[in-house]
């Protein structure tokens, strides 16, 4: 199987925990700078872009990297139908490079500011997430309605457009492929199961050919058991029961691994 | 009857939001050479009714440490932003369509303020473009859009228009660098 690239861009801080997780489910990850464009479609075959703040936010989160030459490496990437995930401020970048939600090769969308009610700016917590009609990768280990907790932190995560009705155009079409809910799977209407406003509830887009997905939750934060706090239901019971038996259990699969396995197992398979 | 006040506030130390935003369109922009100097400031706009507010809010400003960091920032009270800095060819307001800052910020400066008399707040990055001389004047409107809106990831950086509205002032008389 081909080896995965995690785009290291200057101020992003998840790129060894992402590239960890990654190798810890059996496949190959390495890091990748973001000024190394050369000769990146021959060597890997999935591109990860991970969490952080890359130029520090600066103008907006993820416009800037949103610019640099290897980003038209990614679009040629996506293109070839090459699976690419990005995760908060790799979210954001792809949302700013226009290549979510893809439709056209136009910038479609934003993640604005978080919108709740309760607080402003940054935020962090753990949330519920539906996969939820998804036309994407993350169908390869998610089933329709699956519900799973996630930890989120972001301050500007809010998925919304000029024109909030196509964001219904895209539930439609399978391109919300993970919305904030509540442990029994209704989709969040407000705070805290909705920590951000999001049209449509979305966690999750995908662009129309489903091999470019832009999350704005943390699966590397949750791809371990240990990972996941003790009041969690399910998964916090499972690991609470582990620590009384075999401790070593603590490093069997978290609920972040479903999402990083469903991108692996997109790259094993090869281009959609 | 409801006046208004405007906190200008800029830094007094290298700004690295502005030297990024003015370093990425001068490369990254295909018309970017064209771009001589880009500066910025955070505008608060102030509504209110009676005395008590404007009496304090020198005082305020430099004390709750909302508005800002005297590190870095210098600021200033003026009835009306002005639009005619000399340096200026053009100048792109951009406000959060939902203004949560202004929001945040009223609410934090009615506490302090102990009044009611403050009926809104309003909060703008603002931008200010010097172009190459080069530039024709007819030119200097769509050439500062494209260097502000997002469409695509070729073209503007400072607003993304599903989120944000902005305004365009192309100062009278300094288009490009003439002035």
């Amino acid at each position: 199987m081909g080896i995965i690239g995690v785009i290291q861009f200057p101020g992003v801080n998840c790129e060894v925990e992402t590239a960890r997780s990654i190798r810890g489910l059996g496949y190959r990850a390495e890091v990748v700078r973001w000024n190394q464009s050369e000769g990146l479609l021959d060597r890997y075959a999935g591109f990860i872009l991970p969490g952080g703040f890359s130029y520090q936010d600066r103008v907006r989160a993820g416009v800037i990297a949103a610019r640099e030459p290897i980003v038209e490496t990614l679009c040629e990437a996506a293109e070839r139908g090459m699976p690419i995930l990005g995760i908060c401020n790799g979210a954001q970048i792809l949302v700013e490079a226009g290549l979510v939600p893809g439709k056209t090769n136009r910038v479609e969308a934003a993640l604005a500011p978080n919108r709740n009610g309760v607080r402003t700016g940054y935020s962090c917590q753990w949330v519920w997430l539906r996969a939820d009609g998804s036309n994407s990768f993350l169908a390869n280990t998610l089933t329709d309605g699956a519900v799973i907790p996630m930890p989120m932190a972001h301050a500007e995560g809010r998925f919304v457009s000029r024109d909030p009705a196509v964001f219904d155009e895209f539930a439609e079409r399978g391109q919300i492929p993970l919305r904030y809910c509540e442990p029994d799977g209704t989709i969040a209407t407000e705070w805290p199961s909705l920590p951000n406003g999001a049209l449509q509830a979305a966690a999750a887009v995908s662009n129309p050919a489903g091999n470019v997905v832009a999350m704005m939750p943390h699966p590397e934060r949750a791809a371990y058991l240990h990972q996941v706090p003790d009041w969690v239901p399910v998964w916090g019971d499972r690991k609470r029961a582990l620590v009384n038996g075999d401790p070593t259990g603590l490093f069997e699969a978290g609920p972040g691994a479903k999402i990083l396995e469903a991108f692996c197992l997109a790259v094993e398979r090869g281009v959609q | 009857m409801s006046r208004k006040l405007s906190l200008l506030v800029w830094h007094r130390v290298e700004d690295l939001i502005a030297t990024t935003a003015e370093e990425t369109i001068r490369n990254r922009h295909e018309q970017g050479q064209k771009l001589e100097t880009l500066a910025r400031e955070e505008h608060w706009r102030f509504t209110f009714d009676g005395n008590a507010f404007p009496a304090r809010l020198d005082d305020l400003v430099s004390r709750s440490r909302l508005f800002v960091n005297p590190n870095k920032h210098a600021f200033r009270i003026v009835d009306e932003p002005e639009d005619g800095r000399t340096h200026a060819g053009a100048i792109v307001r951009v406000r959060n369509r939902e203004d949560i800052e202004g929001a945040t910020a009223m609410h934090s400066l009615r506490a302090l303020a102990g009044t009611g008399d403050l009926t809104d707040v309003v909060f703008e990055t603002v931008w200010f473009l010097r172009l190459a001389p080069s530039v024709e004047p007819e030119d200097v409107a769509s050439l500062v859009e494209s260097f502000a809106v997002t469409h695509t990831r070729h073209d503007g950086l400072l607003v993304n228009p599903h989120f944000q509205d902005w305004s365009l002032t192309v100062v009278p008389g300094t288009q490009g660098a003439r002035a």
